[in-house]
C-alpha cells in the first residue's frame, strides 16, 4: 500500500526540501559550495565529482534560469547532462512520472533534476527511484530548497564576509531581520526560505496583499505595510510576483501592488545604510523592485544567481556521493 | 419451529438501555428478550443455544451514506463486496449514494442497481437517487417515480448542488412529495479543488487549502433555502465547528434539519495528511483540533443525528497518483464501530448506548426506515461485538475491495464476530463456532 513518507529529505542521496532539515545539515552543504565556490572563482580545479555520470534534467515548467544553474554546476563537476524536454517526450502521452523515473534510471541517469507543478512531485519521483537521486528544483507551491540555500548563502556571505573570510558563518543569521514581500502564499520560494531561515534562528516578517498571505507559521510577523519595519531590517526579500495573479483578481494591478508593496526607491530610503535587497529572479522590473534598486549596489540579485551555481554544485556531489538515509 | 437463543451477552439496546441478557430469533424475528444472561435451562431445553458470553449485542448499524460503485467502478467496489463488508462492519443497512457510474438519475438505473442488490446483497440497501440529471445541477430527475420505485432519499454527493436556484426548486419539489433531500455542503468556488483543509498541513506541503468557509458558506445558504421552501434537508458529512453551530441554530428555530458525521473526521485532523499521505485525502477535508472537538459535542448533544461512514472505496493504485492527483475517499464501513468504540466509547467522549443510538435508530430514522431493535416483534437485525481483544485495523483482512484507510495500524479493541439481517448470517468470525440452524451460508437479502 502506498503511502507517501515524509522523508528525512536532504540527508540521503535525495535533496526534496529543506522543511525539517536541521542547522547542521545545512551548514554541512553550505559549507561545501562555499569551498566549491571559491575554487570555482579562483580558477582551482574543481573535483570532478560526476565524471562520467549523468545528470537529466526534467522540467515541465519553464524556467531557463534554474535549469542553467544545474546544467552549469553539473559539467564544472565533470558530469555529463541530458536535458528532458517534458514538452515533447512521452510524459505528455500519458507517461506517469513514476514511470519516467524509472525509465531515466533504466538508461544509466544517476541524478535527475524534477521542476514540476504539482506540489510533493518530488518525493514522488524519490519514492519511485530505486537508484537514482532526485533534487528538487522547484515542486508546485511546496518548496525550492536549491534556492533557499542560495539565499542563505548570499546572506551569510554577506553579512559574514566583512568579519571573516572564507568558511561561511551560518551564525551571522542569528537574529538577522528579514522582510520578505509579496506573494507567500503561492510561492515555494517563500516556503523554503521560511524554513531554513528560521531553522537559522533569522526573524521574519512577511508584508503582502492579504489575498497573497494566506495561512502563516507562528514565527513568521505579518505586517500590513513594509513601511512598519523597513527602518529595522537587514534585509529584504522580494519575491516574483506571477502576471496570473491579475487574472485570478488576488491582485488588482501590478501598478497598485509597487505602490504599495513594491521596493521602490523611495521605501529603499527607508531601510537602514547596511541593509540588501534580494530577489530570486527573474524580476518583475518596476513591480517588485524599481530598476534603480535592482542596479543599486544594494541589490544582491546577481550574488544569488553565481551562488545558486555554487550551491547546486555541492547538491550533485552530495548526490552521488551521500549515503541513502532513507 | 426453529427458534435460536442467544444468551450471555450484555445488551444495548435504544430503549431499555444496557444489560445483561438473551434473545430468541424465529423466522428472521426477534421472538422474546430476556434481561438476564442465562435463562431458565427449561426455555432453551429443545433449541439451539449460541452462547455469547462477554461480547455485546447490538441493533444492527445503519449507515446512512456509502458509495458501493460497481457497475463501471466494479474494481473499486461492488455491491456483493461492500456489503459484505457492511456486515463485517455491523452494518445490517446501508444507503447508497447516487454517484454511481452510470448515476442512479432515473427509474432504469435504480432498477438496474435494485437488481444487483436482489442477486448479491447481503444486508439492507436503499438507494439514493440523484437531485438533478447526471448530477450536473440543472434539471430535476423524476422525483416522484424514484420515490416510488423505491428511493429512500435524492442526493447529487459527490459534488453539491451549487446553483441556489436548482437546490430552492428541489427543496420545494421534495416537500411536495415528503422527499428528503442529502446535500454535499461545499462551495465549489471556495474549495476550489484544494486536496485538504487550510492551514499548517497545507502550508507545509505546499498548498492554499481549502477555507472552512467553502462549507459553513454553503451550509448557511441551504438552511436559508430550507427555512423559505420547508421540506427536509439532511446535511451530509458535517466537518467544521461552524457548520455544527449552525445547525444547532437551525433545529432551535425549529427547521426540519438533520445532519450526520463520519468517523474520520471525528478522529482525525488535517495533520493525517502531513507527508502527502494520500490515505488521509477526503472531501470535505480534515480539519483541526477545534472542528473535530465541535463536532464531537455536537454528536453528544443531538445536533448530529447520525454517524455516516462516507464509505468511498478506492483502488491502490489511484491512491498512489500522488497527493494532488489521488481521489477523495476513505473506506470506512469495517472499521467505524471498532475505532468509535476504542476512541469514542472508552475514551470517555461519547458513551455506548450514545453511540449505538447515533449509528443506528439515528442513521434509519433520517429516512424513515425501520430503527433496528432489540425488542420482541423486530426484525432480527443485530450484530455481536467482542469487546476483549485488542487487535490493529488491517485493511488486509477486509472484505471491502476499498483498503484505503488512514487508520492502518491503529489499535482498537473489539471486534465483530456475527452480523444477522433478518436472522440470517450476512457475517461470522471464522472463530464463531455456529449452532446449525445459522450455518445456512450468506443468503441474499430481499
Ligand atoms: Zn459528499
Amino acid at each position: 500500500m502506498a503511502t507517501w513518507v515524509e522523508t528525512r529529505s536532504g540527508v540521503g542521496r535525495h535533496f526534496l526540501g529543506v522543511r525539517g532539515l536541521e542547522r547542521e545539515a545545512l551548514a554541512a552543504v553550505l559549507g561545501r559550495a562555499a569551498q566549491l565556490k571559491r575554487a570555482w572563482l579562483e580558477g582551482e580545479p574543481l573535483p570532478q565529482a560526476l565524471a562520467g555520470r549523468t545528470v537529466a534534467t526534467l522540467f515541465f515548467e519553464p524556467s531557463t534560469r534554474t535549469r542553467n544553474s544545474f546544467l552549469q554546476a553539473a559539467q564544472l563537476l565533470g558530469g555529463l547532462t541530458l536535458t528532458v524536454e517534458a514538452e515533447s517526450s512521452s510524459v505528455r502521452k500519458g507517461e506517469t512520472l513514476e514511470d519516467t523515473v524509472r525509465t531515466l534510471e533504466a538508461v544509466g541517469v544517476e541524478v535527475m533534476v524534477l521542476r514540476h507543478p504539482e506540489s510533493g512531485a518530488a518525493l514522488r519521483a524519490a519514492a519511485a527511484a530505486s537508484r537514482l537521486a532526485v533534487l528538487n528544483a522547484g515542486d508546485g507551491m511546496h518548496e525550492h530548497p536549491s534556492q533557499a540555500l542560495l539565499d542563505v548563502m548570499t546572506l551569510a556571505e554577506h553579512f559574514g564576509g566583512a568579519r571573516r573570510s572564507g568558511e561561511l558563518d551560518l551564525d551571522v543569521l542569528r537574529g538577522l531581520r528579514l522582510l520578505i514581500l509579496g506573494d507567500i502564499a503561492h510561492s515555494r520560494v517563500a516556503r523554503s526560505d521560511i524554513w531554513a531561515l528560521t531553522t537559522l534562528g533569522a526573524r521574519l516578517w512577511v508584508s503582502g496583499p492579504a489575498t497573497l498571505l494566506g495561512w502563516l507559521p507562528e514565527e513568521v510577523r505579518r505586517v500590513e505595510r513594509p513601511e512598519e519595519v523597513l527602518g529595522q531590517v537587514d534585509a529584504v526579500m522580494a519575491l516574483r510576483l506571477q502576471r496570473e495573479r491579475m487574472a485570478d483578481g488576488l491582485v488588482p494591478s501590478e501598478r497598485e501592488f509597487r505602490q504599495r508593496w513594491g521596493m521602490t526607491a523611495d521605501r529603499v530610503r527607508l531601510l537602514p545604510a547596511h541593509a540588501v535587497v534580494l530577489h530570486p529572479a527573474p524580476v518583475n522590473r518596476n513591480v517588485e523592485l524599481d530598476d534603480s534598486v535592482m542596479d543599486s549596489d544594494r541589490s544582491l540579485v546577481f550574488q544569488q544567481a553565481r551562488n545558486g551555481v555554487a550551491v547546486r554544485m555541492a547538491l550533485l556531489e552530495r548526490a552521488v556521493e551521500g549515503e541513502d538515509a532513507r | 419451529m426453529s427458534r435460536l437463543w442467544l444468551t450471555g451477552a450484555r445488551l444495548v439496546d435504544p430503549e431499555g438501555g444496557e444489560h445483561e441478557g438473551s434473545l430468541a430469533i424465529e423466522e428472521g424475528r426477534i421472538v422474546e428478550l430476556r434481561r438476564e444472561a442465562r435463562p431458565d435451562p427449561a426455555l432453551l431445553r429443545s433449541s439451539p443455544v449460541l452462547d455469547l458470553e462477554g461480547a455485546y449485542l447490538l441493533p444492527g448499524l445503519v449507515d446512512p451514506h456509502v458509495h458501493l460503485r460497481d457497475f463501471e467502478e466494479a474494481g473499486k467496489e461492488t455491491v456483493a463486496s461492500g456489503t459484505r463488508a457492511a456486515a463485517h462492519g455491523g452494518y445490517t443497512t446501508v444507503c447508497a449514494m447516487a454517484n454511481s457510474r452510470p448515476p442512479l438519475d432515473g427509474v432504469e438505473a435504480l432498477a438496474a442497481f435494485q437488481a444487483k442488490v436482489a442477486e448479491s446483497a447481503v444486508v439492507r440497501v436503499h438507494p439514493l437517487a440523484a437531485v438533478t440529471r447526471g448530477r450536473e445541477g440543472r434539471e430535476l430527475t423524476e422525483m416522484g417515480r424514484l420515490r416510488e420505485a423505491g428511493a429512500v432519499a435524492f442526493s447529487d454527493d459527490g459534488s453539491p448542488v451549487a446553483d441556489a436556484a436548482v437546490l430552492r426548486r428541489a427543496l420545494l419539489y421534495a416537500a411536495q412529495l415528503g422527499a428528503v433531500i442529502v446535500a454535499h455542503e461545499e462551495e465549489p468556488a471556495l474549495s476550489a479543488g484544494e486536496p485538504l483543509a487550510a492551514g499548517e498541513t497545507a502550508f507545509a506541503m505546499g498548498f492554499l487549502g481549502q477555507p472552512a468557509s467553502a462549507e459553513t458558506a454553503m451550509v448557511a445558504r441551504d438552511l436559508a433555502l430550507l427555512a423559505e421552501t420547508g421540506g427536509r434537508l439532511h446535511l451530509a458529512h458535517l466537518s467544521t465547528a461552524g457548520a455544527v453551530a449552525a445547525v444547532r441554530a437551525a433545529k432551535a428555530a425549529g427547521l426540519a434539519v438533520t445532519a450526520e458525521v463520519t468517523p474520520h473526521h471525528l478522529l482525525l485532523t488535517e495533520a493525517a495528511c502531513a507527508g502527502f499521505r494520500s490515505e488521509a485525502k477526503v472531501n470535505p477535508p480534515l480539519r483541526g483540533q477545534a472542528d473535530l472537538e465541535a463536532l464531537w459535542a455536537g454528536l453528544v448533544d443531538g445536533t448530529l443525528d447520525a454517524i455516516a461512514t462516507d464509505h468511498a472505496p478506492h483502488t491502490a493504485a489511484e491512491k498512489a497518483r500522488g497527493f494532488a492527483h489521488a481521489p477523495f475517499g476513505i473506506a470506512g464501513l469495517e472499521a467505524a464501530f471498532p475505532l468509535l468504540y476504542t476512541y469514542g466509547v472508552l475514551a470517555g467522549r461519547i458513551d455506548l448506548a450514545t453511540l449505538v443510538e447515533r449509528m443506528s435508530a439515528g442513521p434509519a430514522r433520517l429516512f424513515g426506515l425501520e430503527p433496528p431493535a432489540l425488542r420482541p416483534g423486530a426484525p432480527a437485525d443485530l450484530f455481536v461485538y467482542d469487546p476483549r481483544p485488542e487487535l490493529p485495523v488491517d485493511p488486509e483482512a477486509w472484505l471491502s475491495r476499498g483498503r484505503n484507510t488512514p487508520f492502518a495500524g491503529w489499535r482498537v479493541r473489539g471486534e465483530v464476530l456475527l452480523t444477522l439481517v433478518e436472522g440470517q448470517v450476512a457475517y461470522a468470525a471464522p472463530r464463531l463456532a455456529l449452532p446449525e440452524l445459522l450455518r445456512t451460508g450468506e443468503a441474499p437479502v430481499r
